[in-house]
């Protein structure tokens, strides 16, 4: 199930809402259990076995850990299981096509093809459940001892098909204490409805302007038009992904749940380095926890370092998708890294501003290009066109419709990928409260009014973060 | 966005202790307060409005039928069909869903978009489909069934008509024109010369003279428009046409919301209006044109299991319905026979007309006048049904064969039938697109 459908808004999160308030405090853990594996199965009938599966073993590493963890090799054995078991499950049904494709391709083998479906959200929930074994075997948290509290957290709904991915560690105390306010709720209704908007206003509108310019023949493919679809692209996938963060975080709130931000307007970065601290944080934040500092982090030499972030981009491009592609966009991320680090970054710094961004932005945008084309056929022409060198010359008149029709949304979202919106709400509520107080609810009434109007008359709605 | 500096506030609020209203309002949550209640009311009045409201079996705005409730099986649940069966069924039976579906289309219009579900916001109150684009290799399939036909020895006519888009280019949004549709008639005047209908000319040179040949709602050409068609194909024929002065208008209806109303449903739009050509009263030799039951025809339906009569090509009772355009012969049926009574005799009569023809139209000689009687097939698109009755005064018979739902052998039905005249009528976005019209090709191979 997604959260920008009919569905969802208006039969599961009703019912839901309804029975969480109903029942004792106690029981909520094990209804928000429930109703997440249904979300779950929506989708996934089959998969929902996997998914309760992950969650008693993760639950079972804990108890484990906590009566045999004294011993550091009974300790080290549990922990190297449960990532065994975690990245098996996930290489299998994630990467086993690929694994075999390749191999096959190699050697000639003819090894038949799993042709599994891949399950929902699958690349977050053994993340998170890593997380939690991790975190106790470090003793950084606490083990959870009622295995319905623990499927609670790794099957959240909020956050099980999306992220963002919720370390343990941060929401261990609100497992088993947390608040549920009016207040609170409403500030998360109003973050769910931004994010709704973010989805389905922009990233499904922006999304069809992308889909006309993949589409160009190749003698229409222009310049202009390869740099104003990957662009569009990279606006899609922004909004598509906050948008749903923050409607994950939005429900969170309604359900007295507080997870950490998993954006923070990336595409307003100065350098390469400082655009991954702002994307996709929780991801970012996993892989430095979990696989750099472990291997050594910055501390071993430079050697080692240039090692170590070699091994977590790698992994960090592997991750958004069984494909060469995702490996060589991880890969991209890694040199420019590495180049700031050690080469250009101090120049950088002393560069003018207004540089650094265009530096950042033309390094990011063309990064996109390698991540949406996974066949190499055709990411090889559209660099060229990237490049200045495209069939249909710099301009023709379709890119021209396509850009005067699509005015208004793509200058809403340079407005959107910045905080420039965020401030001046800022600036009013401080000046005029009383007003705002009414404007509030109003602009978040027009977004939903907006948001369900796009989605009752809608034949495009692909979610695009739904493939990790 | 703005959230979080709400979450700071509240936070100062909080430490603040500012005393509390009734429910614990106060100045600073109040926005916040209002929104969670919004947001809930909002959420649950249409959740209950969905479960109590009846289900609807067809919406007219959109024309089309909406998703029942699914049955339930565990076959359907194991593989998560009954689950995107129950997304499409909630969907489609939204309440007021035909009220959301025209506030998108405006918030399209507003936001400076110039098109909707594929359909142009055009100039002066149209609506503009887009153009199919080509696939080149149906198009060279049926272009095949064109030719063998030419071939095995029928006299072939190819009438494909450009769309609004083509001939009302002017009136489409800035860089919208694109000439798929140019190219595509182009390429086939150049391949089939002979047996190419060119009616772009005439349409185009009525729309600038200001009469209307395309609905403004809707996909089809209004009668203006197949009038325009008509003659390019009498001149093709090497014959004298009805001359438009013989003919009146008559508005038979001024409530028409057609097909691309249905894709794109802005609020505004002034409904179309239908027309239909009569005769001029006194004149006694288009008396076969005159509808409405007078006419000395008798029109057969067949819609693949039983067939039906009616005595006129107009059929009112659509006028009652959304689905308007079907007054001309109805809705698209598999084969549609319009026959002169007593067609025997009927030939005589029309060759004796023609000798003292008052409009100049003269029967054709050629094979079928061996055969005793005029007649023509028309493989065809619904765009034939607004043509069809101009052809009334020149044959005996036409035959209207839908080949997407006509599962017939039609060379036999010709052999069988006596008929040596064919035509292919079709608009440019099915001509390019409709893989049923290669089954002509493929049958003609059979009998070979």
């Amino acid at each position: 199930m997604v959260f920008s459908s009919i569905l969802f808004l208006f039969t599961f999160l009703p019912a839901v809402l309804a029975a969480y308030h109903i029942v004792p405090k106690g029981w909520r853990n094990p209804l928000l259990f429930f109703v997440s594996l249904i979300f779950y199965a929506w989708g996934e009938p089959v998969y929902v076995i996997l998914m309760v599966f992950t969650t008693v073993f993760g639950w079972f590493t804990g108890i484990m850990l906590e009566r045999w963890g004294d011993d550091p090799k009974k300790a080290k054995g549990i922990l190297a299981l449960s990532v065994v078991v975690n990245l098996g499950i996930l290489g299998f049904f994630k990467y086993g096509n690929f694994i075999v494709a390749n191999i096959n391709g190699l050697t000639g083998w003819g090894i038949t093809e799993f042709n599994l479906p891949l399950p929902l959200g699958i690349s977050f929930y053994t993340f998170q459940t890593m997380s939690y074994t991790i975190d106790v075997y470090r003793r950084h948290t606490p083990v959870q001892p009622n295995v319905l509290s623990f499927g609670a957290y790794v099957a959240l709904f909020p956050q099980l098909i999306a992220g963002p991915i919720v370390r343990y560690n941060t929401i261990a105390q609100q497992l088993d204490y947390r608040e549920e306010t009016l207040e609170l709720f409403g500030r998360g209704a109003g973050l769910f409805t931004v994010g709704l908007a973010k989805k389905v206003l922009l990233a499904n509108n922006i999304g069809l302007f992308w889909d006309s310019i993949k589409a160009l023949p190749s003698g229409e493919m222009t310049v202009l038009a390869a740099w104003c679809g990957i662009v569009a692209f990279g606006f899609q996938l922004y909004f598509d992904f906050s948008g749903y963060s923050d409607m994950a975080i939005g429900l969170g709130w309604m359900l007295g749940f507080h997870f950490e931000r998993n954006f923070n307007y990336p595409y307003i970065s100065r350098s390469i380095t400082e655009f991954w601290r702002r994307w996709h944080i929780s991801l970012s934040t996993w892989f430095r926890e979990y696989l750099y500092i472990p291997l050594g982090g910055s501390r071993q030499g430079k050697g080692r370092t240039i090692f170590n972030l070699f091994v977590v981009w790698t992994a960090t491009g592997f991750w958004h998708g069984a494909s060469w592609n995702y490996v060589l966009w991880g890969l991209y991320y890694f040199v420019f890294l590495i180049a700031e680090k050690f080469l250009w970054g101090g120049l950088l710094e002393r560069s003018p501003k207004l540089l650094r961004h265009v530096y950042t932005l033309l390094i990011v945008m063309t990064g996109w290009a390698l991540f949406v084309f996974e066949d190499m056929g055709s990411l090889g022409p559209f660099l060229q066109a990237l490049g200045g060198q495209a069939v249909g010359g710099w301009a023709n008149q379709p890119i021209l419709y396509y850009l005067n029709s699509w005015s208004l949304t793509l200058l809403a979202a340079m407005v959107g990928i910045t905080p420039l919106a965020k401030t001046v709400y800022g600036r009013l509520v401080v000046k005029y409260p009383g007003l705002m107080n009414v404007m509030q609810p109003v602009l978040m009434l027009a977004g939903l009014l907006l948001s369900v109007a796009y989605l009752v008359d809608s034949s495009y709605n692909p979610f695009l973060y739904f493939r990790f | 966005m703005a959230i979080e500096i709400n979450q700071q506030l509240s936070k100062e609020n909080i430490q603040g202790q500012k005393p509390a209203g009734p429910f614990g309002l106060n100045a600073e949550n109040a926005g916040n307060i209002a929104m969670a209640s919004l947001f809930l009311l909002f959420i649950f009045v249409l959740a209950i409005a969905q479960l109590v409201l009846p289900d609807r079996q067809s919406s007219s705005q959109e024309n089309r039928y909406l998703a029942a409730k699914p049955v339930f099986t565990w076959q359907k649940l194991r593989n998560a069909q009954y689950m995107s069966q129950i997304e499409s069924y909630l969907t489609d039976q939204f309440p007021g869903r035909d009220g959301w579906v025209s506030f998108k289309a405006l918030a399209q219009r507003l936001s400076n978009q110039k098109e909707n579900n594929q359909v142009y916001f055009a100039a002066d109150g149209y609506l503009i489909g887009k153009p199919q684009a080509v696939n080149a290799e149906i198009l060279e399939k049926n272009l095949q069934s064109v030719t063998g036909l030419e071939e095995a020895g029928y006299q072939v006519a190819l009438l494909v008509s450009p769309m609004a888009g083509e001939v009302l280019r002017d009136k489409l949004p800035a860089w919208a024109y694109s000439p798929v549709q140019a190219e595509m008639l182009a390429k086939l005047s150049r391949e089939v010369p002979e047996l190419f209908v060119d009616a772009e000319p005439h349409l185009a040179q009525a729309a600038a003279g200001g009469q209307q040949v395309f609905f403004r709602t809707d996909h089809h050409w209004t009668m203006t428009g197949a009038y325009q068609a008509y003659l390019a194909y009498m001149e093709w024929r090497g014959e004298p046409a009805i001359p438009a002065a013989a003919l009146q208008e008559e508005v038979v209806s001024d409530t028409f919301y057609g097909t691309l109303w249905s894709k794109n449903s802005l609020p505004g739009i002034e409904p179309d209006r239908i027309s239909v050509f009569q005769p001029l009263q006194d004149d006694q030799s288009l008396q076969s044109l005159q509808p409405l039951g007078t006419a000395p025809y008798e029109v057969t339906y067949f819609d693949g299991s039983k067939t039906w009569q009616a005595s006129s090509v107009y059929q009112p009772a659509f006028l009652q319905e959304k689905d308007q355009y079907a007054y001309f012969l109805g809705q698209n049926q598999p084969l549609v026979v319009i026959r002169r009574q007593g067609a025997a005799a009927g030939a005589e009569v029309l060759a004796g007309e023609g000798e003292k023809d008052r409009t100049g139209a003269r029967a054709q000689g050629g094979a079928d006048t061996e055969a005793g009687s005029k007649k023509l097939l028309i493989f065809k698109d619904s765009y034939a049904h607004a043509f069809a009755p101009f052809l009334l005064p020149h044959f005996d018979e036409i035959h209207l064969a839908d080949l997407r739902y006509w599962k017939q052998d039609p060379i036999a039905y010709l052999k069988e039938q006596g008929i040596s005249q064919v035509m292919f009528l079709y608009n440019a976005d099915s001509f390019v697109s409709d893989r049923s019209i290669s089954q002509v090709g493929a049958y003609l191979a059979r009998h070979k």
